[in-house]
């Protein structure tokens, strides 16, 4: 099998990146890649947090030229890399900034003296793995997914193909999802890399970051954001028209409302990708124009005993979606709801019934119980959760959570209360956690009036 | 813990407010990191503060030359960031 090359289609003198308006070579990027290889301590594991995006690609091209597979962390939290380590514990650290964790040897990038120059792109067989990517732990430690470069190369190809790219289409890409984060690697990292594509090394995250890092590179110009960013553009009145020739949102459901405030913000199509950890993109829709999904090339669905799976294309395992699903066509098709518990916050996923037993497993806990309360007031989909908590204190439980849980599952907020409102059968419905929710809220400010 | 002025407290309600967290606003020290070890707030936060932030103060945060991380680095460089700004 023909090896697949670090970055397709570029000359050396390409530009690959953009730092503040800056350019940065297809030649730059291979020296310091190779020189970072040669400097990489000897573990099989490359744990890489650097936040520069181009740094975040150096960084994985040097651990490809030194067959080392990059780990993509789930989460920042303390317990994510406990198992992290416990798992994978010959690994070193790559990182730009001071926030490492805690007894892991660790290369400060940029690293490494100046390699000899490279004559050719380094390319990589496709089965040589190259990422591994965590689902989130509420259910048990991190699940890893080990992605080869070649899923990784053929994803990339298929996605610029869907948009309509040509070797001659140069993309410039600025993102606001992290590098690690699969949809990140597929859309900011992979994509530029492999379509003669630049990356702009940034993550803005403000409507005004976001114009000015898109603004800094050349045309046409494509983000690659979630749904929480898009509204922050549209609330902020923030004029995107002109500057982009297409956005790519993913990591949470975009509403057909808040897809067509954003085409007019942006001034271009909006294009969703449903996908997740475990394969990778799935399928794209225009949210603006419907509720129908359109498979990615040559992916595969198959529904059986209401069960869905996914195969074929980059997707290198069969994989069972946790939604249910209602096919539209042979490569086309809707989604009708979770066939789970599933809850996802900022990408990552988690079982309401895992942190639900989570909970009621924290000393001086009774009884207790998560939820996600409604739009429009929770946006993000945080969840929120009630505790019987006789025996201790809403710190001492939040303390206790944050031992297992990734942070952006904490609760918020964590009412403490006498009971639950639970059934005669022991069933808790949504509607009675919300009004208690309300009541609970109302409480709060009558108690603040009263104590002004 | 060093003292808290009254916009200080002001900012720190409304942090607190938006983002529905169980700890009071007086408890916030102006010097603990908003983000990772501190309160651990997230990108997710960042943007639901910076949308109150306008309606509230009538300007937009954006952060420049600089990177998010050092305006949003503690209670009070956010606060003396809003104070340079604000137009209401």
């Amino acid at each position: 099998m023909r090896n697949l090359p670090l970055i397709g289609m570029h000359a050396t003198d390409d530009v690959v990146a953009w730092r503040r308006g800056e350019p940065i070579s297809a030649a730059e990027l291979i020296e310091a890649a190779a020189a970072l290889a040669t400097t990489l301590p000897s573990r099989r594991y490359v744990l890489n947090l650097c936040r520069d995006r181009y740094r975040f690609i150096v960084g994985l091209g040097a651990a490809m030229i030194a067959r080392r597979v990059t780990l993509l962390p789930p989460g920042h939290g303390d317990a994510a890399m406990r198992d992290i380590r416990r798992d994978f514990g010959d690994l070193c650290c790559l990182a730009d900034h001071e926030d490492i964790p805690a007894g892991i040897e660790t290369v400060r990038a940029p690293a490494g003296t100046r390699a000899p120059a490279l004559r050719e792109i380094p390319a990589f067989p496709g089965e040589q793995p190259a990422a591994i990517v965590f689902t989130s732990g509420s259910t048990g430690p991190p699940t890893p997914h080990v992605k080869s470069w070649g899923s990784l190369v053929h994803g990339a190809l298929a996605l610029g193909r869907h948009l309509g790219w040509t070797p001659t289409s140069r993309p410039s890409i600025a993102g606001t999802v992290p590098a690690q984060h699969m949809f990140g690697l597929e859309t900011t990292v992979m994509l530029p890399l492999q379509w003669r594509g630049a990356a702009d090394a940034g993550r803005p995250l403000l409507p005004y970051d976001i114009k000015a890092a898109v603004d800094a590179t050349p045309a046409p110009r494509w983000l690659m954001t979630t749904p929480l960013h898009l509204h922050a553009c549209v609330s902020d009145g923030i004029d995107l028209r002109g500057s982009l020739r297409g956005v790519i949102s993913s990591t949470m459901p975009l509403d057909a409302g808040l897809a067509r405030s954003a085409e007019e913000t942006c001034g271009c199509p909006v294009e969703e990708i449903y996908g997740c950890s475990e394969t990778g993109m799935i399928a794209m829709r225009r949210s603006a124009s419907g509720p129908t999904w359109t498979l990615c090339e040559d992916v595969r669905m198959e529904t059986q005993d209401g069960a869905t799976r996914v195969a074929g294309g980059h997707i290198e395992q069969p994989f069972a979606l946790a939604d249910l699903v209602e096919m539209a066509g042979p490569d086309s098709f809707r989604l009708l709801g979770r066939a789970s518990d599933l809850i996802k916050v900022a990408g990552k996923r988690a079982s309401l019934e895992a942190l639900n037993a989570r909970l009621r497993k924290v000393p001086g806990v009774s009884d207790g119980v998560f939820y996600v309360p409604s739009l429009p007031e929770n946006r993000t989909g945080r969840p929120a959760a009630f505790a019987v908590a006789p025996g201790t204190t809403a710190a001492a439980i939040l303390a206790a959570l944050r031992e297992d849980l990734d942070p952006v599952f904490l609760p918020r907020p964590l009412y403490l209360v006498d009971a639950l409102p639970r059934t005669a059968n022991g069933k808790i419905t949504l509607d009675e956690l919300e009004a208690l929710a309300r009541s609970m809220s109302a409480r709060r400010y009558s108690d603040e009036l009263s104590a002004r | 813990m060093s003292q808290t002025t009254a916009f200080e407290l002001e900012l720190a309600e409304l942090i607190v407010d938006e983002l529905n967290l169980e700890i009071t606003p007086e408890s916030i020290d102006p010097d603990t990191p908003l983000f990772g070890g501190g309160l651990e707030l997230d990108s997710i936060d960042v943007l639901e503060i910076a949308l109150a932030v306008s309606k509230i103060y009538g300007f937009k945060l954006s952060s420049d030359d600089a990177d998010n991380e050092r305006i949003f680095a503690s209670l009070r460089a956010l606060t003396s960031h809003i104070e340079k700004h604000r137009t209401r």
